[in-house]
């Protein structure tokens, strides 16, 4: 069944897949903490009955561990490869297939593009968070910030007033 | 005999991913081959008899699901079983990716026994 667009289905998709694929325990917050240097951009567009790009985003300093995390290794392990951006891509890949469904419904046609990774500075993030459409701050268990939004490119925003 | 089996995707810690869970799953698996996309996949199977192929749908130059319509049109590969892994949850998708010829799709995040069980049921226990 189709769902608008809200900070709650952004939380719902992040929290789980974070857990999921990462294992990161992380919870929503109201008050985000700042981001302690620079920060780790993946955005990643999707078509389905509105078109929009969602944008995850991490401590530049969180991404080595979420690599890890994703190939059941510590930091450092014979696996990692150093590309750290890549766990961080791959993770909204995920993402956004929950998103997806939850969007649109399980039988609903949706595209979705490939993930772009950059390393930015923090205020260039907030920046682009502060353009959402909908977004969630969640924290992890050592109190890193990971960020997940949506911008809708075209289309009606779903869930927003006539 | 072990497994040849071919990974790809264009993300490199996906491929180690599958890799790791593969292994974990306990096939037995003797090569690994490795490709970015698509096109990259097809010279692999040109050359090298591959068992089972595990393939991403969205990849650069080649998509998976684009390889699985030129694996169909080759006599040569049309019978070399396909694996969606992709994080793509719509069941349209999946449905019209099994129509085109992909044998079996597994979700992202996934884990090494969801390998274990496709492989088996496409290739039979381990020989």
């Amino acid at each position: 069944m189709p769902n608008d667009l809200s900070s709650d289905l952004l939380a719902q998709a992040l929290g789980r897949t974070m857990e999921d694929a990462a294992f990161v325990f992380a919870e929503a917050t109201s008050e985000p903490p700042p981001f302690d240097g620079d920060v780790i951009e993946a955005r990643l567009t999707y078509a389905g009955t509105h078109a929009g790009e969602l944008l995850l985003a991490t401590p530049a300093t969180f991404a080595a561990t979420l690599a890890a995390n994703l190939l059941g290794e510590d930091e450092g392990g014979a696996s990692v490869t150093g590309d750290d951006l890549d766990a961080v891509g791959e993770l909204l890949n995920m993402i956004a297939g929950k998103v997806a469904v939850d969007l649109f419904g399980p039988d609903a046609p949706c595209k979705l593009g490939l993930p772009r990774v950059q390393r930015v500075r923090a205020e260039q993030h907030e920046r682009a968070l502060a353009t959402a459409q909908a977004a969630t701050t969640m924290v992890e268990e050592e109190g890193r910030r990971i960020d997940l939004s949506a911008c809708v490119t075209s289309g009606k925003v779903p869930g927003a007033a006539p | 005999m072990s497994y040849t089996i071919l990974i790809a995707d264009d993300s490199a810690i996906v491929r180690t991913m599958v890799k790791k869970a593969v292994s974990m799953a306990g096939l037995d698996v003797g090569q690994v081959h490795e490709a970015a996309n698509g096109k990259e996949a097809l010279a692999v199977l040109g050359r090298t008899w591959i068992d089972v192929v595990f393939a991403d749908i969205n990849m650069p130059e080649m998509t998976g699901t684009e390889l699985v319509r030129h694996m169909k049109a080759d006599p040569a590969l049309a019978s070399t079983p396909v694996v969606i892994v992709s994080s793509e949850q719509s069941q349209t998708r999946i449905d019209e990716l099994k129509a085109w010829g992909a044998r079996a799709y597994l979700k992202k995040p996934f884990r090494p026994e969801q390998f274990r069980e496709v492989v088996e049921n496409l290739l039979g226990a381990k020989r």
